[in-house]
């Protein structure tokens, strides 16, 4: 993508979205998460994303140092209850940073590509596909019937939002679907006039391939755990 | 190269498209052919013929024989024509498979399993034919309108298809991005690609076409050659409902007319998040009342910014409009101001056209309803569901709705998009009779003909700011051509 930034195959991406939820379902110890956590921001910060792997770092840092201090009072309700919504927060940190890591620095066509290299059937490939091209422009659509709705004084403030919730969502859900039936019909006709349905293999012009550093990420992560699991 | 014998073709179910009648025509290899009419006369029905939509994704009853390349395209299937045909549609929203502009381009060819060598040589050399560079490896939903369809005409000569095939392609563009388009096209033709246009704007085409097919009700009725064609009078071309072959030709005919009230608008400034410089600045304009004001600009002048400030959509502005001596801030502006949008789909909400209007009265009153619905000449429609509308109709229906909530701004943000000649005209005396009913009514357009059919003023924007404003009468009107014709 730019140069200067390590780029990782979506595989591995995947590889760490599934550790974490690894970690969230089997206890390992505190010792281990955090070790994947800061590898986790490592990586941000070597992929470009500076900002989220040092504040990541020091929110996750802290949120074990409170949890520490809190579960030294666990005495009274209050305590408990704080006690558990911060290792709540503990918990699911590593699942939202990988979550994030995975989704923010790979292209759709990235993930497509891998897809295609895992030998994904097309009928799942195409459907994902388009629904990763429906987002933004649900997204745009949206803010259009939002400024509309307020030009005929519906909705118009939170107010009114409350008071007639389901009005509101019909309000904004029957121009939607319009709206998506309309450019469904148009994607459809042009990517069929495109060739989309050529059952025969697809080529794939972005490159996906196992570097040294996805290699480097697998060892790494595995001998974490080789170390330190179950500890 | 393109040979249809005696076809007719009718859609099957609701579809507003019309069908095409005993079509018999010939297009030889490195031909341009322009294909034009009113809306309706199957002009986009006889290009989806050829790209072989026909019968493949629009069903229908289709008799004679299309041969294309020497294939039928109903024998054969629709991948294996697109490596002949390559397709540009209207909208440039809503023909992008991929989110990313470099993905786009090598989407066509990835379908036909070239290798990644091979589609890397061919998207650079298209790149440099085309001069994409700025716009490679993008987010396609950051580009302008003009932008996408550049990428869109990009991926289809990436395919490198003998035949393409536009539809509309201008529809939805700027003057400028109409002068790229233009470009692209006759590098093309350059190339000795055979090329089918269906357009209604037809001065861009004029020195790039070979010939020129003109539809009527599904029926060809007319074949002229490219020397010919320069003989057709404007008036010939506007018995037949077409637009002129020239801005130059082009007349002044909206009426001049005195008007002494002002609106006055103070502190107009905006800028967008992470923008390095003011999106619209104004500290002081003063604009007639209820007139028709042209906004015109180029693509990022700040004409979108300058309705939504206007209108009251953004919060950051601070702007104050002084109407009939009431200083009015954005939520009294909201409350004032009615947009109809590009996109009317947006616009509306409910299950028949009549409530649509009824929802925009503060007091609803079927009566009522009707008589803004009858000044709008759709009266017939009111029970019929907004959904089975024509997008002019629509138009319409959005224009009722403002007048139902008694608005006093009425902002139209391209009203004329993809818009033939006879509609272009209804929109504008529809225009003017709104002045007329002391609404003052701004427009956004590139569309020079709608502008001279009804335009009282024009403010032109530049970086935001303000550089010319004048009263549209026959002095100052070449100078609103010269910005059209640069």
């Amino acid at each position: 993508m730019t140069e200067g930034k390590m780029q990782l195959d979506p595989r591995t991406k995947l590889f760490l979205l599934l550790i974490a939820n690894f970690l969230l379902f089997f206890h390992l110890g505190v010792r281990t998460e955090a070790l994947f956590v800061i590898f986790l921001c490592v990586l941000l910060v070597l992929s470009g994303k500076s900002r989220t792997g040092f504040l990541g770092a020091v929110f996750y840092v802290s949120v074990l140092y409170v949890s520490n201090r809190v579960m030294a009072h666990n005495q009274t309700n209050f305590w408990a209850i704080l006690g558990l919504m911060i290792t709540f927060v503990e918990k699911f940190f590593p699942c939202i940073l990988a979550g994030f890591f995975a989704f923010t620095t790979t292209k759709v066509s990235e993930w497509i590509a891998s897809m295609q290299k895992l030998h994904f059937p097309r009928h799942i490939i195409i459907p994902l596909m388009v629904l990763f091209r429906f987002f933004p422009t649900v997204r745009a659509d949206y803010h259009h019937i939002r400024n509309a709705m307020k030009f005929r004084g519906i909705a118009v403030t939170v107010f009114d939002v409350i008071k007639q919730p389901f009005l509101t969502i019909e309000y904004i859900f029957v121009p939607l679907l319009m709206s998506a039936t309309n450019t469904a019909l148009d994607l459809s006709a042009s990517s069929l006039s495109r060739g989309i349905s050529a059952p025969t293999a697809h080529s794939s012009y972005t490159n996906v391939e196992f570097q040294l550093q996805d290699w480097l990420v697998w060892g790494s992560i595995l001998t974490i755990f080789a170390l330190y699991g179950g500890r | 190269m393109i040979d249809l014998n005696n076809v007719s073709f009718n859609y099957v179910g609701e579809q507003r498209e019309k069908g095409l009648k005993n079509i018999n025509l010939h297009i030889k290899k490195g031909e341009v052919v322009l294909l034009c009419g009113a809306s309706g006369c199957g002009k986009t029905t006889l290009t989806r013929m050829i790209n072989g939509l026909i019968p493949h994704f629009y069903p229908g009853e289709l008799t004679g024989e299309v041969t294309v390349d020497g294939k039928n395209p109903a024998k054969i299937k629709l991948q294996e024509l697109a490596q002949t045909v390559g397709s540009v549609f209207q909208n440039p929203r809503s023909q992008f498979f991929s989110t990313n502009t470099t993905a786009e381009m090598a989407f066509g060819c990835e379908n036909q399993g070239i290798e990644p060598v091979i589609i890397r040589e061919r998207i650079n050399k298209t790149v440099d034919e085309l001069k994409l560079d700025k716009l490679m490896n993008r987010d396609i939903f950051q580009l302008s309108g003009g932008e996408k369809q550049k990428i869109a005409c990009g991926s289809v000569s990436v395919t490198q298809n003998d035949i393409y095939v536009l539809d509309e392609p201008s529809s939805n563009l700027d003057i400028q991005a109409i002068e790229e388009l233009k470009e692209q096209i006759s590098y093309w033709k350059k190339a000795g690609k055979t090329i089918i246009i269906a357009e209604h704007r037809l001065y861009y085409l004029s020195e790039l076409v070979d010939r020129f097919i003109y539809l009527q009700e599904g029926r060809i009725t007319g074949d002229y050659r490219a020397e010919k064609l320069k003989k057709i009078t404007t008036e010939k071309l506007n018995k037949m409902g077409l637009r002129p072959f020239s801005l130059g030709q082009i007349k002044l005919t909206a009426k001049e007319k005195n008007v002494t009230d002002k609106l006055i608008l103070k502190d107009f400034h905006f800028q967008y998040k992470q923008a390095e410089r003011a999106a619209l600045s104004i500290q002081k304009l003063e604009i007639p009342k209820n007139a028709v004001i042209a906004i015109i600009g180029h693509n990022g002048a700040g004409k979108s910014t300058f309705a939504r400030c206007l209108c009251g959509l953004e919060k950051k502005n601070q702007g104050k409009l002084i109407f009939e001596k009431k200083a009015l801030d954005r939520k009294a502006r909201l409350k004032k101001s009615y947009l109809v949008m590009q996109d009317v789909n947006h616009q509306l909400f409910t299950e028949s056209v009549v409530d649509e209007v009824l929802l925009s009265m503060k007091n609803p009153v079927a009566a009522t309803a009707h008589r803004y619905l009858e000044q709008m000449g759709i009266l017939e429609l009111a029970s019929v569901h907004p959904l089975s509308l024509s997008g002019g109709q629509k138009q319409r229906v959005a224009i009722a709705s403002a007048l139902a909530s008694e608005k006093e701004l009425v902002v139209f943000d391209e009203p004329t998009s993809g818009l033939d000649l006879g509609h272009m005209q209804a929109v504008a005396s529809c225009l003017t009779a709104l002045a007329a009913q002391q609404k003052s009514i701004f427009v956004i357009s590139h569309d020079f003909e709608l502008l001279a059919h009804c335009c009282d003023y024009v403010i032109q924007l530049e970086q935001g700011r303000v550089v010319k404003q004048y009263s549209l009468t026959h002095e100052s009107f070449p100078e609103l051509m010269a910005f059209f014709r640069k």
